[in-house]
Parts: C-alpha cells; structure tokens; sequence
C-alpha cells in the first residue's frame, strides 16, 4: 500500500446466526459492483473468528482506493445509483447495527492533509 | 441579511448572454444591498447554468422589490430553477467567518442541500459543527457561512445554503475536494452507504466568479494562528 492509500471500513455487526449468510451475500452482491466502481477488497475479517450460536459476530470488511481523486471517482458512480442504498436496505434484518469510516495510515496523515 | 440565490438551468438553445443581460438589468434595476448574477463555471454538479444571488436588509424589502427579479428569471429560455431564501447564518452567530487574507478570493460556491426530515435535532447538530469545520482545515475558503432555509424552491425542498469565497477556483476543486475532512468526515452525511447519512437528495454544487466579497455579514473568525496559514 502507498503513503496514499485510503482504506473504507464497513463494520457490521449481525445477528445471531446470521454472519455467515451475510458474508455470502456481501461477497457475490454487493463486492462486484464496488470493485466496479474502482474499490479493491482488501479483506474481509469476522470476530470472534467461529460460528457461536446465540452469540453475534461482528464483520470488517477493509477496501481500499489510492488518494482522494480515485476515492471521489468511486462516491460519485454510487452516489446516484439507488442499487447500493437498496442492498443495504435488503439485508438490513440481518443486522444490529454497522458503520462506514474511512482511515489511512497514521504515517500518512500529514500527507494527506497537505494538499 | 436576507439573501436570494436562483440557479437557473437555462434551455439548450437558449442565448445565455442575453438572458444574463435580462437579469443583470433587473437586478441594477433595484435596491439590492449586494447582486451576483454569473454564469456558473465548470466543473459545478447539478448547479444550473446562471448564478443570483442578491441581499436585502429584510424579507419585507425583498417582497418589495422581487417582481423584477421574478419576471426575468421566469423567462421562456428558463426550464428549471433551484431557489432559496434565507437570512444568513441563522440560527446561530458562529455560522459564519471570514479569514484574515491579503490577496482577495474570486470564486463564489454556493451548496443548496436537503436535510432529511427524519434527522433528529442531535444529528442536525452534528452534521451543521462539522460542516463549520471545514474552514478550520482549509485555509482555501476566505469566507464561509452555513444557513438554514426560510423558503426554497426547486428539485427539493432546501434545507441549507453552505457558501463559501475560495481563493482561485484550483483550490476549490483540488484542496476542497482532497481534504481529508471532506471525504473522510462530512462526506458520510450525504453517501447513501453510511448509516449517518441525512442529506439524501442530490444536491446543487454551484460556482462562479466573483469581483467583490460576497459573504460580508460576518466578522473576521477567531482562528488560531495555525489556522491562519
């Protein structure tokens, strides 16, 4: 990774039961059209790293774009289509609850704010 | 202040200078405190083809003088326009700065966004500090206020007027854009995949040239000294 790469985090948090059915869903639905859009998956991490039952797991999934350039290129190909927003809503009974953040290496902050 | 802004999509065949000229001579034509009318420049998104913008010192004195205004930017080459009025910075005194800067800014940029209904006071809160904090960052933007809307018009029902003066247009589009408080803070409240999202309308981005200060109700901001490079 360079000094430039931005990292999108999702971090979702599912019910019980139910990560392993998210993780398919969001791997073969939602992964092709972001790497359409320009994202590259980076890895998707799941804790506690077992299939519990009654118990949640909590999903991160880390994509990457090079610079804020490559980052506004893919926001704005999702930003008007409703197909992203809809899959979010789709699979929504499945979750607790879920974040998006956006992080880059605390070496390159500096640079990123230098601009 | 009460403040006008019309972003006016003109039809394809229509005479842009002529119609510039139409709304340039009702707006001299008037008592306006200040008047902007501009053709937008490249690169605005969904920010129309004309920008006005007037001041009036009340509501009541631009109801008085509007009908000029009304009838020239209704005109037949006119298709659509995004409209708001709003008295500048309301709510709140601190909405509004203007940096300490020896060489003068000369692009305007004007956002016209929706807030949705659903947004809890706490969330509008959140959203509207880190809006403000933007300037903080970015030494670019000379002036910047943050309003809420008294009447609006258009594709939507606008909430918010985010204006700001940016030195040259390079730094809007470059430094503006690539700022990690942009992308990496505010931008969740208006991406359709984050949770926080509140702005969920397509907004109006739009930009022009400007002669002369255009935010001018404000005072200069207590920036710290980093803050003032």
């Amino acid at each position: 990774m360079s000094d430039s790469t931005i990292y999108i985090i999702d971090r979702i948090v599912l019910k019980p039961g139910h990560a392993r059915a998210f993780i398919d869903a969001y791997l073969s639905e939602y992964a092709p059209g972001a790497r359409e859009r320009g994202l590259t998956l980076d890895r998707v991490l799941v804790s506690p790293p077992a299939w519990i039952d009654a118990e949640s797991n909590v999903v991160t999934a880390t994509w990457t774009v090079e610079g804020p350039q490559q980052w506004w290129a893919a926001a704005v190909k999702g930003r008007h289509d409703p197909v992203y927003a809809q899959w979010w809503q789709s699979v929504s009974p499945m979750i607790v609850e879920r974040s998006r953040s956006m992080a880059a290496a605390a070496e390159a902050v500096e640079g990123l704010c230098h601009v | 202040m009460y403040k006008v802004t019309r972003l006016l999509h003109l039809d394809d065949t229509a005479d842009r200078a002529a119609v510039l000229r139409t709304i340039t001579a009702a707006a001299d034509s008037i008592p306006a405190r200040y008047t902007l009318v501009a053709p937008t420049l490249p690169g605005a998104r969904n920010g129309g083809d004309l920008l006005v913008h007037l001041q009036f010192e009340s509501e009541s004195e631009w109801s008085r003088w509007r009908a000029p205004i009304d009838a020239a930017t209704s005109g037949s080459s006119v298709h659509h326009v995004d409209a708001a009025e709003y008295r500048g910075g309301s709510p709140g005194q601190d909405r509004a700065g203007r940096r300490n800067s020896s060489s003068p800014a000369s692009v305007y940029r004007t956002l016209l966004l929706r807030v949705d209904d659903s947004a809890s006071p706490a969330e509008l809160g959140r959203f509207e500090h880190a809006m403000l904090q933007m300037p903080v960052h970015l030494p670019g933007i000379r002036a910047w206020q943050l309003s809420r809307v008294a009447h609006a018009s258009g594709t939507s029902a606008w909430t918010h007027v985010w204006e700001q003066e940016f030195a040259d247009l390079d730094t809007l589009l470059g430094p503006y854009m690539n700022h990690p408080v942009h992308w990496g803070h505010v931008d969740r409240w208006f991406d359709p995949e984050c949770p926080e999202q509140l702005v969920k309308d397509r907004v109006c981005h739009s930009f022009c040239a400007m002669s002369a200060p255009v935010i001018t109700d404000t005072t200069p901001a207590a920036l710290s000294a980093a803050e003032e490079r």
